[in-house]
């Protein structure tokens, strides 16, 4: 609620996109979890956890800039931890920080889902992908995963007649993204030493 | 592997923790504080501010307006979006008094009136029946209170899901006659530059004054990952179930 736009943040708030669209968006999203949740095996669910958790916590944590507040999201972490799997744990940690903190909105928990479960997964092929540069690969999946969600923000703002304003913000996500990248430079960096095979996708 | 006897520990915990916030007022840690301590007192200067841009605000709430002229006090009630709050009960409260002095309605205009008995800082509640409700106050100089000088105070109510009512919260601000009640102009003063009009459009204006229970946020942060943390138990258990089956 009164989360307006112009906070670098990728939540949408209730009330922002039309409840029907939020709705439709809802149904999408189930169909989306059910495609990337099916057939998970024991092995997976606690990284999915320990991951989900992460999302959850860390997008409180708010930082002042350039007039507005960031907070870091963890996507491009989520999607190289996991995946599609990302999908229902980002489901999870939208609902709870929803309904506890109401940050983003209750019902367009879904449309969030979507708009985030997109970066996260393009973040996780974007490392998959092999391609030389580790490092390289890692901040663009850290980058794409903020820029993506909010490139289709700003795209449902101007359908729901909000104008371009939104659009036009991107270039203030960029920075955020790019923090995000770094962090995920460095995420990856530390578990490539500690725990490299974290970073390898799940037998399935 | 070890995690899965953690895993099996954290589901029941989970599960008392869904059980505990999916209480009577919906899925909130609100109560947890109180079971475990003191709630924190939560500063009334965070409950007091509107947010300058209504507009951007999806859920409207009620803005009261109390005027003195002469020996009356006008209530005058809107929405946000200016619509008159008609046929809302109005509920008056004497100085220093939990017990209703008075009550009255708003008529098509949004408009009731009431003389209050003596001076002092009289309370208005307003409440339109369905779930808005709003608290306003006005201070009513000493014998005679009324004459010339009139008094006025403002009081907007932020969105609040799911507990409409349950937390009225207070903004004496907008004073036009601070003469009349100075010391409301005081709290305005002190209320609002909390989070300023620059600050309001950005986050920390949103979880800051919009959430009732904005100071208790550790609270929810356990309960959400004691959640997180007792969901993956029980998915764990679910699909190692099935795993076996």
């Amino acid at each position: 609620m009164g989360r307006q736009p112009g906070s670098a943040s990728v939540h949408i708030a209730d009330g922002i996109i039309a409840t029907e669209i939020c709705m439709g968006a809802n149904a999408a999203a189930l169909g989306a979890l059910y495609l990337s949740g099916r057939r998970v095996q024991p092995e997976e669910i606690p990284r999915m956890g320990f991951v989900g958790a992460s999302l959850f916590a860390v997008s409180l944590l708010h930082f002042p800039m350039a007039g507005t507040s960031m907070h870091l999201a963890l996507l491009g972490l989520g999607g190289i931890l996991l995946g599609t799997r990302v999908l229902p744990v980002l489901f999870v940690a939208l609902l709870f920080q929803a309904l506890l903190f109401q940050h983003g909105g209750f019902i367009s928990v879904g449309l969030n889902t979507l708009n985030m479960g997109a970066g996260a997964v393009a973040a996780g092929w974007i490392w998959r992908r092999s391609v030389p540069g580790e490092t390289g690969r890692a901040f663009l999946a850290g980058f794409l995963a903020i820029l993506i969600p909010a490139f289709l923000m700003g795209v449902e703002f101007y359908l729901t007649g909000y104008g371009r304003g939104m659009l036009y913000l991107l270039s203030l996500y960029a920075v955020v993204a790019s923090v995000e990248g770094l962090l995920t430079v460095t995420a990856v960096r530390f578990l490539q030493h500690v725990q490299p095979e974290i970073l390898q996708p799940e037998p399935t | 592997m070890k995690t899965p006897a953690l895993l099996r520990t954290m589901a029941p915990l989970g599960a008392v923790l869904l059980l505990t916030s999916l209480g009577p007022h919906g899925l909130s840690a609100r109560d947890l504080p109180t079971a475990a301590g003191p709630p924190p007192p939560s500063p009334p200067a965070e409950s007091t501010l509107v947010l300058p841009s209504g507009a951007a605000s999806p859920v409207h709430g009620i803005t009261v307006r109390l005027t003195l002229e002469g020996r009356v006090v006008v209530a005058t009630c809107s929405y946000d979006g200016g619509t008159p709050v008609a046929g809302a009960t109005v509920t008056w409260f004497a100085p220093g008094l939990d017990a209703p002095y008075q009550t009255g309605a708003t008529d098509p205009a949004g408009l009731s009136a009431f003389v209050p008995g003596g001076p002092g800082e009289w309370r208005a509640v307003v409440d339109d029946g369905m779930g808005h409700r709003r608290e306003a106050r006005i201070q009513v100089s000493g014998p005679p209170w009324g004459g010339n000088a009139g008094g006025s105070a403002e009081a907007s109510a932020p969105p609040q899901e799911g507990d409409h009512g349950d937390h009225v919260h207070d903004e004496p601000g907008g004073a036009e006659h601070p003469a009349a009640h100075t010391e409301h102009a005081g709290t305005a003063e002190q209320g609002e530059p909390v989070e300023g009009p620059a600050n309001a459009s950005g986050s920390a204006a949103h979880t800051h004054s919009l959430e009732p229970g904005g100071s208790d946020r550790p609270w929810k942060l356990a309960t959400g990952l004691g959640l997180i943390f007792g969901l993956t138990g029980f998915a764990y258990g679910f699909t190692a179930r099935r795993e076996r089956a």
